[in-house]
C-alpha cells in the first residue's frame, strides 16, 4: 500500500516537473525571441526548410483534401436533400476555418516536427548539446528560437498558401465533376465566407507553427540516449504536437465565433 | 596565497534522486594538471561537467578565479565558461559542420574573431593535431584518433584558460593514446593552461598528472602525485591502480 502510494507521489512529482520544465521552455523561448541578438541567418535557413521545402507537400496534399471534402459533400447532399447547390459555399467554409490551416500544421509537424525531435535528441545524446553550453552558448537561443520563428512564419504563410490551393482546387473540381462556373463558385463561396476568416486561418496557422518546434525541441531536450531514446522522443514529440495542435484549433476556433 | 583557478566547495550532486556525489572538496592551481581516476559510473563525467557549468550542483559551489560558477547571473557565466573548453568522452563534434568548421564554430560564435584570424586558428590547430589533409571532411568521415584530435583542437581552439578533458584516450590504441596525451601536454606547456582529465588508463594519468584524484563510492580522495599515488595506503586506490580482482571495490556498486 505505502509503495503504491509512493509510486503515485513519484508520478505526480514527475508530471509536475515535466510541466514546469515545459513552461520554463516556453518563456525562456519566448523571452529570447524578443531579445537580441537576432540569429537572421538562422532564420532564413530554418524558414527555407520548413516553408519552401514543405510547400510542395502541403501543396500536393491539401489539393487532393479540397477535391475530396468536395465529392463527398455533393454526394451525401444529392443523397438527403436532391441538391447540392450549397456544396461550394460549405465547403469554402469548411477549408477556410479547419482544413487548410489544421491539415497543413498537421502535415509540417510530421515533416519538420519530427525532424526537429529526432535532430535535438540526437544533439542531446551524443554531448553536442553540452558543447554549446560549455562554449558559453545558449543551446536554447541558438537551437530553438530561428526554428520558432522559422515555424510560426512558415505556419502563417504555408496556412494561406494552402487555402488559396484548397479554394482553388474546389473550384476546379466543381467545375468540372458538379458543373459550377468560377463566377457562380466565388458567389456561393462570398455568401458563406468573408476576408476575416482568410485572416483568422493565418493566425491559427502562425500558432499550429509556434506549437510544432516547442514540443519538438521540449522532447529533444529531454531524449534518453540510444537509438530508442531518439526514436521515443520523435514519436512523443509528433504525437503530442499533433494533439496540441486538434485542442488548439477547438480553442482558437471557440474564440474566433465571437468576431462572427 | 593565489587563489585557485578551480574551487569545489562542499560539492554534493543527485542523480535521478540518489545521491551521487556528497561534500566534494577540491582545489587545482592555474597551470596545474590535475587527474581523476575512478570505477565506471561513479560519477566522474557527472562531476566534470559540474566543474565545467554545464550541470549545476544539487549542494555546495564550484569557485573560478574566486567567482561562484553557478550564483553568477547568466550573462556573466557565459563570460566566465569563454574560458573554459571541454574534450567531451564521445567527442561532441557538431556532425553537420566540417572539421574546419568544426574549430571555427566557437571563433565565429563567441570568440568574435575576423574570418582572417578564423582561417588563421583553423591551420595553427589542424597543423597542431596532426589532420590538415581532413580540413574538408565531416567528423563521420574520419576515424576515431582523428575525430578526438578534432575534439581536442576545437576545445583549444579560444585559447581557454581551463581545460577539461574526460576519457581523452578511451577506446584508442595504446599508440595513438600516448600519441593523444603527448599532444595535451605540449599544447598545456605551450598555452599555460589548468588542465582536469578523466581517465582510467593508470599509464597516462602518470604520464599527465601534478596530482591525482579519485572519485570513489561518492566521494573523492586526492591521492597526490604520481609517487604518492603509488604508494597511497587507501586499499580502494591500491587496488584501483594495480587492477587487482579481489578488493574493497569489488563490493562497491557501479
Amino acid at each position: 500500500m505505502t509503495a503504491a502510494v509512493s509510486s503515485v507521489g513519484l508520478q505526480v512529482i514527475s508530471a509536475f516537473t515535466m510541466i514546469m520544465d515545459f513552461v520554463i521552455l516556453v518563456q525562456k523561448t519566448l523571452l529570447r525571441t524578443i531579445s537580441p541578438p537576432y540569429r537572421l541567418r538562422d532564420i532564413i535557413r530554418q524558414l527555407e526548410f520548413v516553408a519552401w521545402e514543405s510547400a510542395p507537400v502541403v501543396v500536393f496534399s491539401v489539393s487532393f483534401a479540397a477535391i475530396v471534402t468536395i465529392i463527398e459533400a455533393s454526394f451525401h447532399m444529392k443523397l438527403v436533400i436532391k441538391n447540392d447547390a450549397l456544396v461550394p459555399g460549405f465547403a469554402a467554409l469548411l477549408i477556410l476555418r479547419e482544413l487548410g490551416a489544421v491539415v497543413s500544421a498537421l502535415l509540417i509537424t510530421s515533416r519538420v516536427g519530427a525532424g526537429l525531435a529526432a535532430e535535438v535528441g540526437s544533439m542531446q545524446v551524443t554531448e553536442q548539446v553540452d558543447a554549446l553550453k560549455i562554449l558559453g552558448i545558449d543551446p536554447i537561443r541558438y537551437l530553438v528560437v530561428p526554428r520558432f520563428v522559422a515555424c510560426v512564419l512558415g505556419g502563417f504563410l504555408l496556412s494561406i498558401i494552402a487555402n488559396l490551393v484548397c479554394l482553388f482546387c474546389a473550384m476546379l473540381v466543381s467545375q468540372i465533376k458538379l458543373g459550377y462556373s468560377p463566377g457562380g463558385f466565388i458567389m456561393a463561396m462570398r455568401t458563406f465566407v468573408g476576408f476575416q476568416d482568410l485572416v483568422f486561418a493565418s493566425i491559427k496557422g502562425a500558432c499550429f507553427g509556434a506549437v510544432i518546434p516547442i514540443f519538438s525541441c521540449f522532447y529533444g531536450f529531454r531524449c534518453k540516449a540510444g537509438a530508442e531514446g531518439v526514436g521515443l522522443a520523435t514519436t512523443n514529440s509528433v504525437v503530442t504536437t499533433s494533439v496540441a495542435i486538434i485542442v488548439l484549433d477547438f480553442l482558437l476556433g471557440y474564440i474566433f465565433s465571437f468576431f462572427y | 596565497m593565489p587563489t585557485p583557478r578551480i574551487e569545489v566547495q562542499n560539492l554534493s550532486i543527485q542523480f535521478d534522486e540518489e545521491p551521487l556525489l556528497q561534500s566534494l572538496h577540491l582545489s587545482v592551481d592555474k597551470g596545474e594538471v590535475f587527474v581523476l581516476i575512478g570505477p565506471s559510473g561513479h560519477g566522474k563525467s557527472v562531476f566534470l561537467k559540474c566543474l565545467g557549468g554545464i550541470l549545476p550542483p544539487g549542494g555546495g559551489r564550484v569557485m573560478v578565479e574566486g567567482e561562484s560558477l553557478y550564483d553568477l547571473p547568466e550573462k556573466r557565466r557565459a563570460q566566465v565558461m569563454r574560458h573554459m573548453g571541454m574534450l567531451f568522452q564521445k567527442n561532441a563534434l557538431f556532425d553537420s559542420l566540417t572539421v574546419a568548421e568544426n574549430i571555427a564554430f566557437p571563433l565565429r560564435e563567441v570568440g568574435g574573431c575576423d574570418e582572417v584570424e578564423v582561417k588563421k586558428r583553423i591551420d595553427f590547430f589542424l597543423e597542431a593535431v596532426a589532420i590538415p589533409h581532413a580540413r574538408n571532411l565531416y567528423p563521420h568521415e574520419i576515424s576515431g584518433g582523428m575525430q578526438k584530435r578534432l575534439g581536442i583542437a576545437r576545445a583549444l581552439a579560444l585559447y581557454p584558460e581551463t581545460i577539461f578533458y574526460d576519457d581523452p584516450t578511451a577506446g584508442l590504441d595504446p599508440t595513438t593514446s600516448r600519441k593523444i596525451v603527448q599532444l595535451i601536454m605540449d599544447l598545456q606547456k605551450q598555452q599555460g593552461s589548468t588542465v582536469i582529465a578523466i581517465t582510467n588508463d593508470m599509464g597516462r594519468a602518470y604520464q599527465m598528472a601534478d596530482r591525482i584524484g579519485m572519485i570513489v563510492n561518492g566521494e573523492l580522495i586526492i591521492t597526490g602525485n604520481v609517487k604518492e599515488t603509488k604508494a597511497h595506503k587507501d586499499p580502494r586506490v591500491h587496488q584501483f591502480i594495480t587492477g587487482e580482482l579481489e578488493g574493497p571495490l569489488m563490493e562497491v556498486s557501479p
